[in-house]
């Protein structure tokens, strides 16, 4: 085929515009919802492939997620998103931190020409503060104890995790975060074997949120 | 992994496959490969960018549903034109709820540039978008991949499945659009 020259290499003004595509790079905050999701799926496809399965119609992506493909890792994409906004939103450059671990899942090693896209890529600076738009208000505090816990169990003691969880129901009863809460423990659950009980709180999972407000 | 997106139960009319086939190492690396790229294309195709993060998800779970009649090496293709149905979808939803704000491009930081110079830059990148968002979305498809993502024509035309003809004329048009706007749009810019 006879391929015209780009216009990104004609002078003038259509050069001009077409470079300043050139800003077009994903945040931080969009590298970890992408990071999160394949993990997520990861995760999903190991331990739940026969509890949960994926629609193949088209329907709502986010209810499609959470319904049909989160359970056990759920909280990695809320938790990593609403975390993201909300630690971007304060402005705080911490943000970068406690991001890679929210949102590394405690996903199946990968293989080893399987780069994750949360560890391989620096830290960038978060966005400027007007332009976040947090989608749900959870207070710092509940954050931070959901981020210890899933921290702990990224380390692997999800006997500590399963604790720390403990720890956050008891102190909100009804906090911002159950869900997150609720997938992390299955999470944990299904880490320490037993297996009946990750099974049996998943079911609770899908009848208690059957479409997880993900999406604002 | 053996099974082929095994089909499991029945959902009303609707059909349901497991996800227990997935391979989760191929699906990873793919989603890390091509996730920039994907989020990009999907920019530049006009999503704004609240829902861009819901953009790429949904790219990403028709991936994870259809990873295994992917071809190896075609991985690329796939996404691509999974990404431009996807906003085909996304553009008509949007027109519904209101029109296309591009106003909201993301400030990204950018040490390079000083701050007046990176003002500039994303004065023009909205611009950019709204000269783009005047082609329709497959004239806008094949010269986003042509000009900003530098695909091949052939490329371009196994990626969308479309004649080469087809792709050729279809970019010879966009061009011609794309640069009266564009002298059209910097002259007031500059004015």
């Amino acid at each position: 085929m006879n391929e015209p020259r780009r216009l990104n290499r004609s002078g003038g003004a259509a050069q001009l515009l077409l470079d300043s595509a050139s800003l077009d790079r994903p945040g931080a905050a969009a590298r970890h919802h992408a990071a999160s999701l394949a993990a997520t799926a990861s995760t999903f496809a190991r331990t739940h492939s026969n509890v949960a399965a994926l629609s193949s119609r088209r329907v709502h992506p986010v209810k499609t997620l959470v319904v049909w493909l989160a359970v056990g890792a759920a909280a990695s994409v809320t938790l990593g998103f609403v975390a993201s906004k909300l630690l971007g939103s304060a402005g705080t450059l911490s943000a970068a931190a406690p991001l890679a671990t929210l949102s590394s899942v405690p996903a199946p090693p990968p293989a080893v020409a399987a780069p994750d896209i949360a560890s391989d890529i620096a830290p960038e600076p978060p966005r400027p503060s007007a332009t976040l738009k947090p989608r749900r208000a959870a207070p710092a505090d509940e954050l931070r104890e959901i981020e210890a816990a899933r921290a702990t169990l990224a380390r692997g003691d999800a006997a500590r995790a399963l604790a720390q969880l403990d720890a956050y129901d008891a102190s909100h009863p009804s906090g911002h975060l159950e869900p997150d809460a609720m997938a992390l423990r299955i999470q944990a659950l299904t880490k320490s074997g037993r297996e009946t009980e990750a099974r049996a709180l998943t079911s609770e999972f899908f009848a208690k949120y059957p479409g997880h407000p993900l999406k604002r | 992994m053996s099974r082929v997106l095994e089909r499991s139960f029945n959902l009303g009319h609707a059909p349901v496959t497991t996800l227990g086939g997935l391979d989760g190492s191929r699906f990873r690396r793919v989603v890390s490969e091509h996730f920039e790229v994907l989020w990009r294309f999907l920019r530049r195709l006009g999503i704004p960018d609240r829902d861009l993060d819901d953009a790429v998800q949904e790219v990403v779970l028709v991936l994870a549903r259809k990873l295994e009649q992917v071809q190896i090496g075609s991985e690329r293709s796939f996404v691509l034109s999974t990404a431009v149905r996807v906003a085909s979808g996304f553009r008509r939803t949007v027109r519904n709820r209101r029109e296309v704000d591009d106003s909201e491009l993301i400030e990204v930081e950018s040490p390079a540039l000083g701050p007046e110079a990176l003002a500039e830059k994303q004065r023009l990148r909205a611009v950019l978008q709204r000269v783009l968002n005047e082609l329709p979305l497959e004239l806008r498809a094949v010269f986003v991949l042509y000009e900003l993502e530098e695909l091949t024509m052939a490329e371009i035309a196994a990626t969308l499945e479309l004649p080469p003809g087809t792709v050729a004329s279809r970019l010879r048009r966009a061009r011609e659009h794309f640069e009266l706007a564009a002298s059209r749009a910097v002259g007031e810019l500059a004015s």
